[in-house]
């Protein structure tokens, strides 16, 4: 397996007054990459591009969750073709797949908070309006005139997609087991994490 | 295990104990605590051996640290911001675990989510409140302007 090796001492990052200091006990860093390492930060680099082509395809307009998830898949399947290529030792496929599945996370942060931050959402709807809100006018205009009960509407139908709620007429109600049980693990999760339960 | 695979999961258990410790003694800046926390660690995990005398392999370290603390991170954002899980909750408290969804929306949509973000918009000086209504700050249009962008260039028509 090709392996490109670059080593960089410390002492080059810390400069000269830790160079005499380097050659008996610092260590260094390795930069070096595996072919399985190289073919995950090309995948890496090109998610971006990729994503922004699903987004513009008249099927998936709009569906922004569909287009990660296709984005990933695409990225993952390519990047399996090519280690099988390359003959990949097992260690540098972990190590690969871990940069990859990082990079997918942080992808997701990222793209959680551009397509569905209400903090941004606000900004945004400021932003378009051009022209002094009021509180009642953030609330009508919030997601291009979807409005505050859009969020509500969001909410209750993931939740009872997912079953954890049953909606009785005017009332929603926690599942019996699945949504208590939910709804107590996220309470002792709190409480092990040291959060408030009033945390936003 | 390489040592830099051990150095990389070593940093991650380090982080780990320390946002425990220290979420709870600053309660109120929970965000800030496990990504201050996170960089610290990141850095110390990948010097700090070095300094003693360890070779590392950069990438290594930084695919076994970044996979652990960012699959922490997510978790963790959906804990501290759900407001799904934060009804759920809500519903425990209440007889036969159910309540109104005029409750809900007023409490959790129109409080916490609307205007708890307001707030935070006021306070990070995004916008700021004249009689007339909420205007940006030349940081929020900055900020509302590349969201903007990243919403063309990613072909995202509605956010929320």
């Amino acid at each position: 397996m090709e392996r490109r090796s670059r080593t960089v001492p410390l002492a080059l990052i810390f400069g000269a007054r830790s160079r005499s200091f380097s050659s008996t006990k610092m260590g260094a860093l390795q930069f070096t990459t595996s072919t399985s390492i190289d073919y995950a930060l090309w995948v890496i680099a090109g998610f971006p591009f990729v994503l922004g082509a699903l987004a513009r395809l008249p099927g998936l307009k709009g569906r922004n969750a569909g287009q990660f998830a296709i984005s990933t898949c695409l990225g993952t399947v390519l990047w399996i073709a090519l280690i099988i290529r390359a003959d990949a030792s097992p260690h540098d496929v972990e190590i690969g797949l871990m940069l990859l599945a990082s990079a997918y996370l942080m992808y997701l942060e990222i793209w959680a908070l551009i397509s569905r931050g209400y903090t941004l959402g606000v900004l945004v709807t400021l932003f378009t309006a051009r022209r002094p809100l009021g509180v009642d006018e953030i609330a009508a205009r919030y997601r291009r005139g979807d409005g505050l009960s859009w969020i509500m509407r969001h909410r209750m139908e993931g939740l009872i997609g997912t079953g954890l709620v049953a909606s009785h007429g005017d009332t929603l109600a926690l599942t019996p087991f699945l949504g208590v049980a939910t709804a107590r693990i996220y309470r002792f999760v709190l409480l092990a994490l040291g959060l408030a339960r009033t945390s936003r | 295990m390489t040592s830099a695979m051990i150095s990389g999961a070593a940093a991650f258990a380090i982080y780990l104990v320390a946002t425990l410790i220290f979420l709870r003694l600053m309660r109120d800046k929970s965000a800030a605590v496990v990504v201050t926390i996170a960089i610290v660690a990141y850095f110390g995990g990948l010097f700090i051996p070095v300094l003693k005398g360890v070779t590392l392999n950069f990438w290594e370290y930084t695919a076994v640290f970044s996979c652990f603390t960012l699959t922490f991170l997510m978790a963790f954002g959906a804990i501290y911001k759900s407001v799904s899980l934060r009804m759920l909750d809500f519903l425990l408290d209440h007889p036969n675990h159910a309540a109104s969804k005029h409750s809900l929306m007023t409490r959790y949509v129109a409080e916490e989510s609307f205007e708890h973000r307001l707030d935070v918009i006021l306070q990070s000086r995004f916008a700021a409140r004249f009689p007339d209504g909420f205007v940006l700050t030349r940081k929020g249009r900055a900020v509302a302007r590349a969201v903007t962008c990243l919403h063309a260039l990613f072909a995202i028509e509605r956010i929320g």
